[in-house]
């Protein structure tokens, strides 16, 4: 009788770590939620013209994934100086740097930062307002423009 | 005869290329003489660059963020013959910062040159050295911005590459003066896998001795590459491609037989070459100097 208890407990603890195993299996599965779900359809796009002799180039799209999440997206050929440092991302009113602190940086929106180079996207907030013409790369530290693109 | 040897005093570090702090500091070796056996002469100095005018590697001007640097450089020469003379170039401390960043500190490059007299007469001695330039400064040193966390530059203190500086200068005596010029290679290497351009020199210099203990002298000096930086990661950060004309002019007074004080200004134009690749500013610098005849025993 003993030994039909240990046998019933021993298979029912193979059944439950499997169970708990097939159930950690499932909450596994990460989301990359900075990244696009299902397909990326660009409505603007443009090409990065170079400035101060950073090498910069490449091209760049604004749209939204398949749930209707906005990105903006690096093409594969994308590269500009990472080796001074942060690159700044903005979206902007013209392909001109117009800050304007004291009253908010109406002409700028700061949408995030580049990291490497190649194909990269990085998830905006909210849609880009058609005001925003034009993206620019900047180096805050130094008030340098990289480069800048025309979203069209 | 005038002993010249003492005089030389090096020049300070005019630029920063975004490091610039890679243009040597020193136009000590870019002279004929040499020290005597024994004879030392250092130099312990302080300089604090202030600017925003920035010239990109194509050589557009812009203003940036005001750029700080501040330094502190060690210079020595000692004579271990009549003909042969050890020079260290220090620079012990840098402090680098944008007006929106916080500062960074570290050592830069040091360069140990060895010169040798070709032409061994006093009155027009010519020279040559060979200088190794160590990557012992920072080759990363990234600052973080005051105002957004996530944004922060690199501002190294070093070049992060092995180079070679040669030199072959000529002098000449002139009653209670001198006049010295020069022609300087320097050799770059690689960091990580990039090759740097070629870097070379032409200058002069004019120094008079109005009164005993008073050396006044004029200098000036272009540099150029031996072509345009192939890799921006290097040109914007590294001094890659880097071209100037510098000019200084500096005052070195003698209180007493061991130590002396320096002054000196500092600036730059497109005499020679152009600004390409450097943030530039006139500026000036002080200097503590300290020379002793090391007393040497013959043999009997």
């Amino acid at each position: 009788m003993k030994q039909l208890s240990f046998l019933s407990t021993m298979f029912f603890s193979v059944l439950l770590t499997i169970g708990v195993l097939s159930c950690s299996k499932d909450t596994e599965v990460l989301v990359d939620t900075a990244a696009p779900q299902g397909s990326f359809s660009a409505t603007r796009s443009g090409n990065i013209i170079e400035q101060n002799a950073t090498g910069s180039k490449g091209a760049v799209q604004i749209g939204k994934d398949s749930k209707g999440v906005d990105f903006l997206k690096f093409g594969s050929d994308f590269t500009t100086v990472l080796a001074t440092g942060t690159v700044s991302v903005y979206m902007s009113t013209s392909s001109t740097f117009k800050a304007d602190p004291g009253k908010g940086n109406p002409d700028l929106k700061l949408v995030g930062f580049v990291k490497s180079n190649g194909e990269m996207y990085i998830k905006l907030a909210s849609s880009v307002e058609s005001k925003f013409t034009h993206l620019i790369l900047w180096c805050g530290s130094a008030n340098v423009p990289f480069g800048n693109a025309e979203l069209k | 005869m005038l002993q010249h040897t003492r005089y030389m005093l090096p020049s300070l570090k005019l630029f920063l290329s975004i490091l610039v702090l890679f243009i040597s500091t020193s136009l000590s070796s870019q002279s004929g003489w040499t020290k005597n056996k024994g004879e030392f002469f250092g130099k312990l100095d302080f300089s604090r660059l202030s600017t925003d005018k920035y010239y990109s590697p194509n050589g557009t001007a812009l203003i940036t963020n005001v750029f700080n640097q501040n330094s502190l450089n060690l210079y020595a020469e000692y004579g271990l013959d009549p003909r042969w003379t050890v020079l260290v170039n220090a620079p012990i401390w840098r402090q680098n910062s944008f007006e929106t960043t916080h500062k960074v500190n570290g050592i830069g490059d040091v360069r140990i040159e060895l010169k040798y007299k070709l032409i061994k007469n006093n009155n027009y001695p010519v020279s040559i050295s060979i200088g190794p330039e160590l990557p012992t400064g920072r080759a990363n040193a990234f600052a973080q911005s005051k105002t957004v966390a996530q944004e922060r530059i690199n501002l190294p203190t070093g070049d992060g590459e092995f180079n070679v500086w040669t030199t072959l200068a000529a002098s000449k005596s002139l009653g209670k003066g001198y006049v010295s010029v020069f022609g300087a290679y320097n050799f770059r290497t690689t960091y990580k896998g990039l090759a740097f351009e070629d870097l070379y020199q032409i200058g002069g210099e004019i120094g008079v001795n109005p009164i005993k203990p008073l050396w006044i002298n004029v200098k000036i000096r272009g540099q150029w590459a031996t072509g345009e930086s192939k890799h921006p990661e290097l040109g914007f950060v590294r001094g890659d491609g880097t071209t100037y004309t510098l000019i200084s002019s500096e005052a070195f007074y003698r209180f007493n037989k061991q130590w002396g004080a320096s002054f000196t200004y500092l600036s730059g134009n497109d005499w020679l070459a152009p600004f390409k690749n450097i943030y530039i500013a006139s500026f000036f610098s002080i200097g503590l100097t300290h020379e002793f005849q090391r007393k040497l025993t013959t043999k009997a």
